[in-house]
């Protein structure tokens, strides 16, 4: 293989393919070329590597320390030594920001996690085997489905007590309904398609059916729909941090930099806006980022 | 080609089978009191309009779709309530949409190894390579996608997926009637050698006659879930057709330009 660039572009989109490395490489490179079509997109891309960079290095982007407080610059306007202002402590709300990102990806990465999983695999089995199993399946699923996700979150973590890791449990706990519902509407297409009867042809368990056929199916449209989702639990974390129910003072989050900001809010109005207008931003990069995914992933253009 | 394998022996044996979909008073009979038989060897036609249940009887052979019958028999093997492992290594099936038959996001190797992986064949790779030589596609088709081959060619992928396992039987439900004219005759030759080669019995839906007079042995006409006559192809293509259903069904295709006395040349070469 040539490595300069035409010989790499000849060998990505080559109709004869020589292995399967090759052809599953050719397969991510359409789906690339079809995202960066998209420069809205790209736009969300760029913002989420953006804050990706800025969690991994902000020890040494940072200008202050976040919890450093300076009664003397108390709330200063942007500009100067404090490039965002200073907030009613005189901590410097730039450097809030950048660690409140760390938080902030966390607490997306932790929730994908848990909830992508749970949600696929119920999702999957209630819709492929159906019946009893997919009635009890179901129930559960609406049980949770029948609160509003911040209600039943503030209810989890009322009993739970307030804390970051309570708050992503509780945040968990809302999320995995949609995604197991996606997941059984997908398998129930899915069940009855020549391609999946050829594989019980082949006289393969429905385990194996499942697990190697049905949820890697699946998987396109839950991580469109998990990446559409991380806007919705950014601002859940915010409004739990916001109502003093996820991460405590002096934790630099986001929503609870908001909460605290907004008694300042007529006289100083960089103490609340900075951390809202990161909140805005990040969850419209996820929301492009994925919409971008979706038409990216979408099989009907091939 | 037609008389040198034909034995008397018969490889699948079906007595009064019955499927019904629905429950209650909606319930409804796709198939409905249907027994035949297929000899060792032999091509085997279900023609019938759209509707008329024949590709539900191949379902319900393999058991995709429930059904209730008084002798169903594979092989010598009962088969009508369970089947176990070895049935799906004598008996495989050829799909009618190609593409809707491949897994979109497997390439042709993958799909080919599939079977072998879920039985445990020893010599699988050989086998898919072998598999592939014999349907007559070039092994540097195997790392691509359904997405990135041509209806024919598919269809060739999923003919060399069934043939895997090494089946006795093949049950063919409609293979070419999504192609093309020209890949119609490229596919229904390559399964006519195949069957030569392999000594394959098949089990074949249809419903057109052109290809019934191509293909098959005996045929049986199928209506409304019942079995109107089962005949020989020779008696079909010289008009020796008894039951007025076959008749009209003869009398359409001849209207639509597919007269089986033009056939009869086409059929024994």
């Amino acid at each position: 293989m040539t490595t300069n660039s035409k010989g790499l572009k000849a060998w990505l989109t080559a109709e004869d393919t020589e292995s399967p490395t090759q052809a599953a490489i050719q397969n991510i490179w359409m789906i690339w070329r079809r995202f960066a079509d998209n420069p809205l997109g790209l736009l969300g891309l760029g913002i989420i590597l953006l804050l990706v960079f800025a969690a991994i290095f902000v020890p040494w982007i940072a200008t202050y320390s976040p919890f450093e407080q300076n009664l003397q610059s108390a709330l200063r306007p942007p500009g100067g030594a404090h490039l965002l202002g200073t907030d009613e402590l005189g901590r410097d709300i730039f450097s809030r920001i950048l660690w409140g990102s760390r938080i902030t990806l966390s607490i997306i990465v932790i929730v994908s996690i848990i909830v992508a999983p749970i949600g696929m695999l119920v999702g999957c089995f209630a819709g492929y085997y159906g019946g009893w199993l997919d009635t009890i399946l179901m129930r559960i699923t609406e049980l949770f489905l029948s609160f509003p996700s911040l209600i039943l979150a503030l209810a989890f973590v009322a009993a739970l007590g307030p804390s970051l890791e309570n708050a992503v449990i509780a945040i968990a706990l809302t999320q995995w309904p949609p995604i197991a519902r996606l997941a059984r509407a997908e398998s129930l297409s899915l069940r009855h398609r020549d391609h999946i009867s050829a594989v019980r042809l082949m006289g393969a368990s429905n385990l194996r059916i499942v697990l190697s056929h049905i949820v890697p199916l699946c998987i396109p449209s839950v991580v469109v729909r998990i990446t559409l989702n991380m806007a919705g639990i950014i601002l859940t974390a915010a409004g739990l941090g916001f109502l003093g129910l996820g991460a405590q003072p002096p934790t630099p989050e986001w929503g609870a930099m908001v909460s605290t900001g907004r008694r300042f809010m007529l006289d100083s109005w960089w103490v609340v806006s900075m951390p809202g207008i990161a909140i805005l931003t990040v969850s419209l990069a996820f929301n492009l980022a994925g919409d971008a995914l979706r038409d990216a992933l979408d099989p009907r253009q091939e | 080609m037609v008389d040198i394998m034909k034995s008397q022996t018969p490889i699948i044996e079906i007595d009064n089978l019955i499927v019904s979909f629905g429950e209650g008073d909606d319930a409804r009979r796709a198939v409905d009191g249907v027994s035949f038989s297929v000899l060792a060897g032999e091509t085997f036609g279900l023609v019938g309009e759209s509707g008329s249940g024949k590709s539900t009887i191949l379902r319900a052979i393999t058991g995709l779709v429930p059904s209730t019958a008084t002798t169903l028999r594979v092989m010598g093997e009962d088969v009508s309530r369970e089947r176990g492992k070895d049935f799906y290594r004598k008996v495989q099936m050829v799909f009618q949409d190609p593409y809707e038959a491949l897994h979109p996001r497997h390439t042709v190797w993958r799909q080919l190894m599939e079977p072998a992986r879920i039985q445990k064949v020893p010599d699988a790779e050989t086998r898919a390579k072998a598999s592939l030589d014999a349907v007559g596609l070039p092994q540097a088709l195997r790392w691509r996608y359904p997405h990135q081959l041509s209806g024919g060619q598919r269809q060739r992928v999923a003919i060399a997926r069934a043939l895997m396992l090494k089946p006795e039987i093949l049950l063919l439900d409609e293979p070419t009637s999504a192609l093309d004219v020209s890949v119609q005759a490229e596919i229904l030759n390559l399964l006519c050698d195949l069957q030569e080669e392999h000594g394959l019995t098949f089990l074949m839906v249809t419903h057109d006659l052109g290809v019934v007079a191509h293909m098959c042995n005996r045929t049986a006409v199928m209506q409304s879930g019942k079995l109107v006559e089962t005949l020989p192809v020779d008696v079909l293509v010289n008009g020796g057709a008894t039951e007025p259903y076959t008749r009209k069904l003869i009398a359409a295709s001849e209207a639509y330009g597919e007269a089986p006395a033009s056939l009869s040349q086409l059929t024994k070469v």
